[in-house]
């Protein structure tokens, strides 16, 4: 008896805690809820339950494109292009829903024209911007592989497209400037690498194709202030001191432009341009 | 037209041409430099896109495509040419 009692006395002194205890746990677990809304997780998606066989068919379909779009990127990282192409072009059999079909027609373009298929390519930027026409990323690439191809019809069209849907975006303004000034139309070249230069003045190349259009619109004197501050901006610029030379030569300052092509054939890591300024150099004399 | 004519005239035609085909000359290499003078490249394409990353356009290609700054937009820089 005395065993027993000596054991109930510490369970009666302990018991009071116990309750204070289990009472501060359940106040924490009340709070508990609006502590952790900070980490946020994303939804988790509903495991298939069906044993209809088409649902789960169109499942694994599904599972095995994005699978092989996966792969076909990580080959593209790594530079491995005809291993992308397989893989895109067997995902893309297994008619992918959007976004991950345009997706797959853009990672296709990209392996085409990287594998020396500029007009394959064209067509899948093409289906890119079919399936999602806010997809810029595909219209930007359409435009460089239709100026690759030396399609300046199709890259007006296209660049023009493109700045439609996104106004601001640098890469369309650099784009359809430069599909102008190849088409020789200044005024549009004038305007879209103006528009570029108002928002960065220090940029040289674009500096430097802004003068190109200058010169193609007979403003020769703007055209060699441009050059010359293009030059300020990167002295070796090899193309910017031929075109300065050729705008000199215009102006008659034949002792200039001799200067300007000496510095361009020192400065051109381009043998052709080397050669060519270096002539023009001497016809100069 | 006189002998005496002829005799003028022909060193007055030479003249003119050497001084209009060495104008012609000059006039060429004008416009043969601002020929030569060359636009700049394709800008690159622009990198691959993975399965998951278009999902609320957070991807670096659509963000390069979409930006209006210049360096953020991967554009070309051409003056090591």
């Amino acid at each position: 008896m005395r065993t027993a009692s000596a054991l109930a006395a510490p369970a009666r002194i302990v018991a009071p805690f116990e309750r204070i205890a289990i009472a501060l746990l359940g106040f924490a677990l009340l709070l508990a809820p609006s502590g952790a809304a900070a980490q946020d997780y994303p939804g988790g998606r509903p495991v298939p339950r069906t044993t209809d066989v088409q649902r789960l068919l169109a499942d694994a379909r599904r599972r095995e494109c994005v699978e092989r779009v996966r792969l076909a990127f990580q080959a593209e990282l790594r530079g491995e292009w005809p291993r992308a192409e397989s893989e895109l072009t067997r995902a893309l059999a297994l008619a992918p829903a959007e976004p991950l079909a345009s997706t797959a027609h853009y990672d296709l373009g990209l392996a085409q024209a990287r594998l020396g298929r500029p007009t394959e390519a064209r067509a899948s930027f093409a289906l890119a911007v079919a399936g999602d026409p806010d997809f810029i990323a595909a219209r930007v690439n359409l435009v460089a592989v239709d100026l690759q191809r030396d399609d300046l019809v199709s890259a007006r069209r296209d660049a023009d497209e493109l700045l439609a849907r996104a106004p601001a975006s640098a890469r369309g303004l650099y784009e359809r400037g430069l599909t102008a000034l190849r088409a020789g139309d200044a005024a549009t070249a004038l305007h879209d690498f103006g528009a570029l230069l108002a928002r960065d003045p220090a940029y040289a190349t674009g500096r430097y194709e802004f003068a190109l259009a200058e010169m193609k619109a007979g403003r020769f004197d703007d055209a060699e202030r441009d050059l010359r501050s293009a030059l300020a901006l990167a002295p070796a610029y090899a193309r910017a001191s031929f075109a300065l030379g050729a705008v000199l030569l215009h102006a008659g300052k034949r002792g200039e432009a001799r200067e300007a092509f000496a510095r361009a054939a020192s400065d051109a890591r381009d043998p052709a341009l080397r050669a060519l300024a270096a002539s023009f150099e001497d016809q100069a004399r | 037209m006189s002998p005496r004519w002829a005799r003028v005239a022909a060193p007055v035609a030479l003249v003119v041409l050497i001084l209009g085909g060495a104008s012609l000359a000059r006039a060429s290499l004008d416009e043969l430099a601002a020929a030569q003078t060359l636009s700049s490249g394709v800008p690159d394409l622009l990198g691959p896109i993975d399965a998951g990353g278009r999902t609320g356009w957070d991807c670096p290609p659509e963000r390069a495509a979409r930006s209006g700054r210049v360096h953020e937009a991967l554009l070309p820089d051409e003056t090591g040419r």
